[in-house]
């Protein structure tokens, strides 16, 4: 199962977690992009909002994605058994069911901290 | 003793026309979110009873005397005005503790109010006193309180930041920027750096200052008013989306 979107993220930054009550990464220090997490809340930066969009995708860990190696893995907590991409309002933007209350996520960019391809594995 | 020392130990604020007034039946615990006179009455500004209720037609005419009035004390307000001076002592307030209590007083509003500019929703912890040295000390926590939370702010691009000098009106909320904008932002940003961290490179890609909107959308929601755009680079974008993430579901 693959979701996917393309649009200009609010400050270019989207929050993946598995609820709104995620715990986010402290903000304390300057921080020139990329990734950042918590066991509940993966930070994604994206190309820049007024400079064009972003393709997001959400998907089930397809056997395709395995050959490069990802930008980002870890493991997310999933209490709802949801992976959710939010933008950092908390408007959602994509989610995907899974079964486990802790999930495997790996995430492919095509740029270190401005991509305007992210690509988000589960599983 | 004077009805001033009683003012300053109610919580009123000692301007030049309370210093003399009568005292009022409000407690003399502090309080941040004791009301305030409005704006058209005699006393407008100054802060009032917990109750809300209007002025006594008393407090209006602010009566000039050192006399006490029987009915008007509190045994609870008498006993801490007695123990104002020191330990135990029954000294009244010194001039000097008066004015030390005039300067934390002042140092607390500015401080309050430059944060409530930026956050409107922002409360100081609630303390307690029972003494001048009390009040003043209960001031100046509520004033660092609101001094690091300020701080906190402007680091991270909570309101027009340090090196914000000019800025452009924004159209509203929306993000969709017109290249009029863009082009303006970007010689802004190029003579004057990023509004909130000074960088004149504004770490994108395209070479492009990012506009930011102040207040930022979402505080303004709460805040109203008319938003300006000021140059961002990237890391401050990123880094106000991160604390705002974390404001938004009101976990700072």
């Amino acid at each position: 199962m693959t979701n996917s979107v393309r649009f200009a993220p609010p400050n270019s930054i989207i929050f993946i977690s598995g609820s709104e009550d995620a715990e986010l990464p402290p903000s304390d220090e300057r921080w020139e992009g990329g990734f950042a997490s918590t066991p509940s809340c993966i930070i994604v930066t994206c190309y820049p909002a007024p400079d064009g969009k972003t393709e997001i995708t959400l998907e089930q860990s397809p056997a395709s994605t395995t050959k490069t190696r990802p930008a980002f893995a870890g493991y997310l907590d999933t209490p709802t058994h949801r992976v959710i991409v939010w933008t950092f309002e908390w408007t959602k933007v994509l989610e995907l069911k899974v079964p486990t209350n802790r999930s495997r996520v790996r995430i492919w960019t095509n740029h270190p901290n401005q991509p305007n391809e992210v690509r988000i594995a589960v599983g | 003793m004077t009805y001033s020392d009683f003012s300053v130990l109610s919580g009123r604020r000692p301007t030049a026309g309370s210093l003399r007034r009568r005292p009022s039946s409000s407690g003399h615990h502090y309080d941040p979110n004791q009301p305030r006179v409005p704006a058209g009455h005699s006393d407008g500004g100054q802060w009032t009873s917990t109750g809300g209720a209007a002025p006594s037609r008393q407090d209006d005419e602010g009566v000039v005397s050192d006399a006490t009035s029987d009915n008007e004390w509190k045994p609870g307000v008498q006993y801490a005005i007695r123990r104002a001076g020191g330990r135990g002592g029954s000294t009244p307030p010194t001039p000097g503790q008066l004015a030390r209590l005039a300067l934390a007083d002042a140092r607390e509003r500015a401080a309050v109010r430059a944060v409530r500019e930026r956050d409107p929703r922002w409360q100081p912890q609630p303390n307690f006193h029972e003494t001048v040295e009390g009040r003043i000390a209960a001031l100046q926590a509520t004033a660092q309180e609101a001094e690091a939370y300020l701080a906190e702010l402007v680091r991270n691009g909570i309101g027009p930041g340090p090196f914000a000098r000019e800025s452009i009106p924004a159209r509203g909320s929306e993000r969709e920027f017109t290249p009029a904008e863009r082009e303006e932002i970007n010689r802004i940003g190029y003579k004057y750096g990023c509004h909130t961290c000074g960088t004149k490179n504004p770490g994108t890609q395209s070479g492009n200052f990012i506009p930011d909107h102040q207040s930022p959308n979402a505080v303004n929601r709460i805040a109203g008013g008319q938003q300006r755009l000021y140059p961002h680079c990237a890391a401050c974008s990123w880094r106000q989306a991160r604390w705002l993430g974390r404001w938004v579901k009101g976990k700072r």
